[in-house]
């Protein structure tokens, strides 16, 4: 049986050589289990890393939370990234793609995890909330990179469009990511908001982008704090 | 209607997907890690949902012998010996004859099979088949030992030369197999 230590090792050293040598049909029930439990470990240390900055029942969220916003948008994107590829003419076989998604997500999510200490160490500089956000955001990117190249490299050669799907695959993966986020959020509990798990559903990432550009001209209008949402408690006005 | 309880109808129905998924993995043989992983990601395990894969009688012993000629081979002293995709694909080809073992197997576990001359037939077949995969796990464990012997000698062609006959009798079988 393959050990957790060793899997971790390849996915680091060479996440390509892993799918190359285990893509046979069999292994990936194998794998599975330990990948994702790297993926688990890592993301929810890098979570209490970034829930570090309110502390209290943050630290616990932000840990729960952190591994379901790295394993939802492989999970989500992975039949529109099998038909872009295949679409762009290259034959990739479903189990091939999974397994790269997986050594994509363990990678990004050790990374996450080295990343965690710096945040830690910053945030204890007391960093106001919106440095605190783009900084998670940051690290999230620099750690995500590395999983997206993984993924896009462990996939077969050929098709004249490859380029494009290799692109199409990025965006796909962003659009999903920013989504799986602004779902989840907050990661990082603003100042005057009280913690909770998750804030009520409303709109989509996009409009919390025009929001912001908005507020950049001086228009704070969208930025009010809103009630507590799941597993939150109301603050009085 | 809000939209946090549609949030969590989506939830559960995506868990109960995971659910199915797990059960239908069960059936195949498959370990509860990979059933409790399909629960959660289930989107992964599509692709086995389409494939037959079985499971026959040398599954576990040839998991074991590959796993530990893959850890002898990751030695310092071993690499440049094979590569690892090598190995993968003998891996591959021994699970598949191990898999159409298994439905034989099956279809022996009928009592009225064996009246029938072409039960026999099969039956015999079948001891064949299994006595070559015997002897190619013979085969890996004695590589194995090949390997350690590199640290000492150094001499790489005696184990690339054993690699490529055992995947020559597993190509081999693979064909009479499917003949």
């Amino acid at each position: 049986m393959t050990s957790i230590l060793t899997l971790t090792a390849a996915v680091l050293r060479d996440p390509n050589a892993l799918v190359d040598a285990h893509d046979n049909g069999v292994d990936l029930p194998r794998l599975a289990p330990p990948l994702l439990a790297i993926t688990v470990i890592g993301a929810a240390l890098f979570g209490l890393m970034v829930g570090s900055q309110r502390g209290e029942l943050q630290l616990l969220y932000a840990a729960v939370k952190m591994p379901v916003l790295l394993l939802a948008p492989p999970l989500v994107a992975l039949p529109a990234l099998h038909s872009l590829w295949r679409a762009a003419g290259v034959e990739v076989r479903w189990g091939r793609l999974s397994l790269a998604a997986l050594a994509a997500m363990a990678r990004s999510a050790v990374l996450a995890a080295a990343l965690g200490p710096v945040l830690w160490l910053l945030y204890s500089l007391n960093l106001d909330y919106h440095d605190a956000v783009l900084l998670m955001v940051a690290s999230i990117g620099l750690a995500g990179l590395p999983g997206v190249a993984a993924l896009v490299r462990a996939l077969p050669g050929g098709g004249d469009l490859r380029f494009l799907a290799a692109a199409g695959s990025a965006l796909a993966l962003f659009l999903a990511f920013a989504q799986t986020g602004w779902l989840l959020r907050p990661f990082i509990a603003r100042p005057q908001a009280a913690v909770s798990f998750l804030r009520p559903v409303e709109e989509d990432v996009f409009s919390s982008l025009s929001a912001t550009r908005a507020s950049s001209k001086g228009d704070y209008r969208g930025w009010e704090v809103r009630s507590a949402g799941v597993l939150g408690e109301e603050e009085a006005p | 209607m809000s939209s946090t309880p549609t949030v969590l109808i989506l939830l559960a129905i995506y868990l109960l997907v995971g659910l199915g998924m797990a059960v239908s993995l069960r059936g195949r043989g498959h370990p509860v890690p990979t059933q409790a992983s399909a629960v959660v990601a289930w989107p992964l395990f599509l692709g086995m949902v389409e494939s037959r894969a079985l499971v026959g009688p040398f599954a576990g012993r040839i998991e074991a012998a590959i796993d530990e000629l893959t850890r002898a081979l990751a030695e310092p002293e071993a690499a440049q010996v094979t590569s690892l995709s090598d190995l993968s694909a003998l891996k591959a080809s021994l699970l598949q004859i191990d898999a159409r073992i298994g439905v034989v197997d099956r279809m022996l576990a009928d009592p009225s099979v064996h009246n029938d001359p072409l039960g026999l037939r099969l039956a015999e077949a079948r001891a064949h088949a299994a006595a070559e995969v015997e002897g190619v796990l013979r085969g890996l464990h004695q590589l194995r030992l090949q390997v350690g012997l590199l640290a000492l000698v150094g001499d790489t062609l005696p184990v690339r030369d054993r690699v490529a006959d055992l995947g020559a009798r597993v190509r081999a079988l693979s064909e009479l197999s499917l003949s």
